[in-house]
């Protein structure tokens, strides 16, 4: 692909976009000046005439448009001469413009043709007015430069002043009289702009900025065909007037400094002068735009305003809305009608793709803001004397264009932040061992119905200890609120209004938007933002945006008799909780609700109460008191997670945003109507508007902080166990926990002895009955031979004495297990799980020891007194695979069982339930075994009831720790885990209590 | 220079507008209630795909909001936008109606008139009930008062009061 290729589109798209601002001006210039005795023209509309007309002809320089650039150039000349006042304004003058303005619309929209249009009426026109000038005459020069002679131009050799410069001498001596320095700068196509993608209007609003472009020349030396002229390096030579020195221009223009050269009034001089005030319009070979002719063909496009587009959204809004009434109606009619169904379905796919294109058009490009970031990094770089590469990826993504452009703001601002607050100096950088150039990494990519787009820099990261500190200091937060904080929480705490983590304010991030106003409009967009960061290596920060605010999914649910949309992206999952776990699920934590969902707590909202259409006295105003299920949703909004309480789901809808009436923007919970499939007006519910006005923040800190606190705790106990790891002399690893071994013994296969189809090994003066893995469970059959050393593992706690038989030890494991029952299950296996990497099977010693010996270990159905009910235990551990195994034990023996993951649980579960025993573990987080003891025994209502310890703590024989337990008031103290003896004792337990009762 | 007034009746009250400023009178409203939102705010409507914010005229004027929906109308109003041909040939004064489409809720229509901008007369004093601010003035029409409201006041007050009311609930939320 050429330059031209790339760079025309949006030369002719900008240029457009002037001759339509420009000509407004001029009729109103003509209404209001132009009358005779009306006094002088409006200063401010002359001006921007005049820098319409100029910047068109300072880029159609960079195409060698020569058509283009004279008359905008004539053009200039006249406006200059009304901004200054030589001239009056008179119809005639306007004329002349508006005939040049429409000219020029006539060779830009054709552009391949515009070398081929005759001019000489529009610039005689113009003359004529020039000529009205009574300063004009002797001043009008033109300067003119040759290239050197038989100096083969190359792009490379540094600056060949253009061909020639047409500039008055009363101009020239003007700027000087100024102090302005006249600057020949070459400028190549490629290198200087499409690589740096600035399209030819970026460079002369540049220019502008630092000085006066005065005129511009195709370096038709550098061309030598058409090949050259597509691909090769066309260069350009300008004329430009700066106060800065010649060094400045360069740096301020991102060129080499050889590329600048200043012309003093010899060098101007010094050639040949022009035949007149007009350019001379035979150029040394054919202009390349009419070369380009057959090359390049302008797509044939039509400009549609953005109000008509927007009304076209809204009509294809209007248009799904209308289908999916239709479709309503009908569906009772589509199984009686025939061919109803085929026409329903063909006019709802042609909507949707209607729609879908219709919103397509208002989709642009990320580039569009990308590509100016490459370089407010490449100037904010030079003037921090920094190294900064900007690699940008995911230009293609398409967004709608109210993000786009709400986006450029927050975008610039976290890119100036990289540069400024991020990336080290290089000297800084190499002392710490990375690249002297810093790499600031834009990317954009889709992920679940989203854009998500990542700032990523390789500088001195965000130290959130340190931006706790500045936090404290400025007020911004308290000493005991920072201690509490996780390094994320600290880290987003940039995003608190009032914070900036450079003392000084550079005139970098002193723009007015701190990342609080980051964080605010892309909130304001629908988006979230997130920050992560190494101290010393990166920090990121990810912007989360939706595709579109016009359309987006909907869940709608209903509060009260009325029906609410909640967006489907700000939804995590959708909880439901039966009315016999809301006691144990739903829980007042400083006077504010939290659900507990999995091991978190989570604040909870009630969303009627928010809505304030609760009532006061509600009966349900306490969530804990409700018997209905209750339906939650969990919304995520930026890190925050929080619960909502709705009274029902209904279903999700694909809803057409509209625009909040201007009466309920204040009202903070909403962000848009909706009209619904049933024609009903229904509101968007904001997140970010919730969680503000439930003021989610300070719950959040807390939840946070609790689960930290629970996770500190945990670590001492933690659900990770030990676990023996032994094969069996076959392909299958196998498990065991190590708690529920008393000895691992070494015996020669030759001292087994077998009676009948026992087999027994003679075991400190018993008899040990020997289990073989192979004959119980579906696996591989080992070689066994008389020669063998066998593995022997010793269960704890036997009533008979049992042993599993196995090949060799691997190792034991310290591991969370997680226990999977469904893939690989046999009767006396507890199931599966991942150890190293490995599948390994975990038996169920109890279950093999049933299936072995059933006159032994057969399990006898617990009997109540009250037979028409099962007995019901609460069972406390921590470690989800014994309260699994434990679990599994009690129901086989038919008792109903509650589980709690630790002490405080249960108790709360207490509270709300009757049952007939408690069976709690010692070591759990929250709250232990002995002070759950305890609290049982100290309460009225609980404190007859029988509660046992099943616990790993003490060793057989060991009777001290039993001891202390029953003195602590458990009726029973059991080491994990046998399962006859837990269920006989848990069995003669609720007897003797029931005993007692009686008595 | 003379209007065209549509009277209508609020209780026994015979207000006037220009006929210009109204779209249309709307029967069969289904109304979607606002939660939070001060009594001027009656609710949403879909007017035909587009959404119109319901007013409570009666609350707006200091009187009871209306209770009985059941034989109401919507009085509904034009946008800045569609009341823009005719300020640009001066039939309108450029007024504020916002971009938003509103609606008074109403007792029923009268009549429609013409008036000369001479027959406006200031509100005589025993109209104090209703706020002056909210009142052009009156006009005698076949021997009743019309009172002639000024609509973007009475819609400048519905906002004011959302405000007030956003501003409020600020504080006012605890679980």
């Amino acid at each position: 692909m050429s330059d031209f290729d790339e760079l025309l589109p949006a030369f002719i798209e900008e240029s457009l976009q002037h001759l339509q601002a420009i000509e407004p001006d001029l009729l109103l210039l003509e209404r209001t000046g132009g009358r005779a005795g009306q006094g002088p023209p409006d200063k401010d509309t002359v001006n921007r005439v005049f820098r319409g007309v100029h910047s068109i002809k300072g880029a159609s320089g960079f195409f060698g448009f020569q058509n283009i650039g004279r008359l905008s150039h004539v053009m200039e000349n006249a406006l200059a001469l009304l901004r200054d006042g030589r001239v009056a304004l008179s119809a005639p003058f306007i004329d002349a413009l508006l005939q040049g303005v429409d000219a020029l619309k006539t060779m830009i929209e054709d552009i391949a043709g515009s070398e081929m249009l005759d001019l000489s009426q529009e610039i005689a026109a113009l003359q004529r007015i020039v000529a009205e000038d009574p300063t004009r005459g002797k001043t009008v020069a033109v300067a003119r430069k040759a290239p050197p002679e038989g100096q083969a131009p190359s792009p490379a050799a540094g600056p060949s002043p253009a061909d020639r410069f047409e500039i008055s001498e009363a101009d020239a001596l003007g700027f000087m009289a100024e102090g302005q320095h006249l600057y020949a700068v070459k400028i190549y196509l490629s290198r200087d702009l499409r690589e740096k993608a600035k399209s030819p209007y970026d460079f002369i609003n540049n220019m502008e900025k630092i000085g006066r472009f005065i005129d511009s020349f195709l370096d038709i030396t550098s061309v030598s065909g058409l090949g050259d002229c597509l691909d090769n390096e066309l260069a350009f030579d300008f004329l430009f007037a700066s106060r800065l020195d010649a060094p400045g221009v360069a740096a301020a223009l991102g060129l080499p400094g050889d590329r600048v050269v200043e012309m003093g009034m010899e060098q101007l001089r010094d050639h040949e002068p022009a035949t007149g005030g007009e350019p001379a319009a035979q150029p040394l070979s054919a202009p390349p735009a009419e070369r380009l002719r057959q090359h390049f063909q302008t797509e044939e496009k039509i400009r549609v305003g953005v109000g008509f587009l927007n009304d076209l959204v809204n009509l294809a809004g209007e248009l799904v809305l209308g289908r999916n009434q239709l479709l309503q109606v009908s569906m009772p009619f589509v199984k009686t009608t025939a061919g109803l169904n085929p026409v329903l379905q063909h006019i709802s796919r042609v909507t949707t793709e209607m729609q879908e294109k219709i919103m397509q058009m208002r989709m642009q490009p990320l580039s569009l803001i990308f590509d100016k970031f490459q370089r407010v990094v490449r100037d904010l770089a030079r003037k921090h004397d920094k190294e900064v590469r900007l690699i940008t990826s995911g230009g293609d993504v398409e967004l709608d264009k109210t993000i786009i452009e709400g986006l450029s703001d927050p975008l610039t601002h976290l890119i100036r932040n990289a540069v400024d607050h991020g990336i080290e100096p290089p000297a800084e950088r190499e002392r710490a061992g990375k690249p002297r150039h810093g790499t600031i990494d834009l990317r954009a990519h889709h992920q679940g119905g989203q854009v998500h787009l990542s700032i990523r820099d390789d500088g001195r990261g965000i130290d959130g200890d340190f931006v706790a500190a500045k936090a404290m200091e400025k007020g911004v937060i308290t000493q005991e609120q920072a201690a509490a904080m996780s390094p994320r929480e600290r880290m987003r705490l940039i995003f608190r209004p009032g914070f900036s983590t450079v003392e000084k304010v550079t005139d970098l991030s002193g723009r007015g938007v701190g990342m609080d106003v980051v964080m605010t409009n892309i909130e304001g967009l629908g988006g979230t933002t997130e920050i992560d960061a190494a101290p010393g290596q990166w920090s990121a920060v990810t912007l989360a945006l939706p595709l579109t605010l016009a359309i987006v999914s909907g869940l709608l649910i209903r509060a009260r008799d009325q029906a609410f949309i909640l967006p489907e992206v700000d939804i995590d999952e959708l909880v439901r909780v039966k009315p016999d776990e809301i006691a144990r699920r739903i829980d007042v934590v400083q006077n504010a609700w939290v659900l507990r969902l999995r091991e978190t707590l989570l604040p909870l909202v009630d969303l009627n109460r928010l809505l304030g259409i609760a009532g006061p006295d509600d009966p349900d105003a306490d969530i804990r008191k409700r018997n209905q299920p209750l339906r939650i949703l969990i919304i995520k909004h930026g890190a925050s997670r929080f619960g909502l309480l709705v009274d029902a789901i209904i279903n999700t809808e694909e809803i057409v945003v509209k625009p909040l009436p201007r009466y309920l923007k204040r009202l903070q919970s909403f962000s848009g109507v909706s009209i619904l499939g049933n024609g009903k007006v229904s509101l968007i519910l904001d997140v970010a508007g919730i969680v503000k006005k439930a003021k989610i923040r300070r719950l959040r800190d807390l939840e946070e902080r609790e689960a930290r606190e629970a996770a500190q705790r945990d670590a001492v106990s933690a659900e990770t166990q030990t676990l023996l790891l032994f094969d069996n002399n076959t392909p299958e690893r196998f498990a065991l926990p190590l708690e529920l071994i008393s000895r691992i013994e070494k015996v020669a296969a030759a001292r087994i002895e077998t009676v009948k189809d026992k087999r027994f090994l003679q075991y400190q003066g018993r008899k040990l009955r020997l289990v073989f893995l192979e004959d119980y469970l579906p696996i591989s059959r080992p070689e066994r031979s008389p020669d063998d050393t066998l593995g022997l593992i010793v269960p704890k706690q036997m009533k008979h004495p049992m042993g599993i038989v196995f090949n060799a030890v691997i190792n034991t494991v310290e591991a969370e297990v997680t226990l999977d029952t469904a893939s690989i299950m046999a009767p006396g296996l507890f199931g599966s799980t991942v150890l190293d990497d490995r599948i390994t099977l975990l038996p169920d010693m109890y279950a093999l020891f049933e299936m072995a010996a059933p006159e032994w270990y057969a399990t006898k159905p617990v009997k109540t007194a009250d037979s028409r009910r099962k007995p019901r235990v609460l069972l406390a551990d921590d470690t989800p695979f014994f309260r699994m195994v434990e679990k599994e034990y009690l129901t086989s023996a038919g008792y109903e069982v509650l589980v709690a993951e630790n002490g405080a649980v249960a108790l709360e579960m207490l509270e709300d339930s009757e049952v007939d025993a408690v069976i709690l573990d010692i070591v759990m987080p929250r709250m232990t075994g002995w002070e759950a003891i305890a609290a049982i025994r100290a309460n009225e209502r609980l404190r007859h009831l029988p509660v046992m310890a099943v616990t790993s703590l003490g060793n057989e024989g060991d009777l001290s720790a039993m001891e202390k337990g029953l003195d602590a008031g458990f009726d029973e103290w059991e080491l994990k885990l046998e399962k006859t003896r837990l269920l006989d004792k848990l069995a003669a337990m609720i007897r003797k209590k029931e005993r007692d009762r009686k008595k | 220079m003379t209007r065209q007034i549509a009277a209508f009746l609020l209780g026994e009250t015979l207000f006037g507008v220009n006929i210009l400023l109204v779209k249309e009178i709307y029967r069969h409203m289904i109304i979607s209630p606002i939660p939070d939102a001060p009594p001027q705010l009656r609710g949403l409507m879909n007017l035909r795909g587009r959404v119109v914010t319901v007013i409570d005229l009666a609350v707006c004027l200091g009187r009871e909001p209306t209770a009985e929906m059941e034989n109401t109308r919507l009085l509904i109003f034009k946008t800045q936008e569609e009341i823009l041909s005719f300020v640009n040939r001066s039939l309108l004064p450029d007024i504020a109606l916002g971009e938003d489409i509103v609606g008074f809720i109403i007792d029923g229509m009268d009549d429609v008139f013409m008036m000369d901008d001479d027959a406006l007369l200031p509100p005589p004093p025993n109209l104090k009930e209703i706020h002056e601010d909210l009142i052009q003035g009156v006009v005698k029409r076949a021997g009743r008062l019309v009172i002639l409201l000024d609509v973007p006041a009475v819609l400048q007050q519905a906002l004011r009061a959302t405000h007030e009311a956003a501003g409020e609930k600020k504080e006012a939320l605890a679980i």
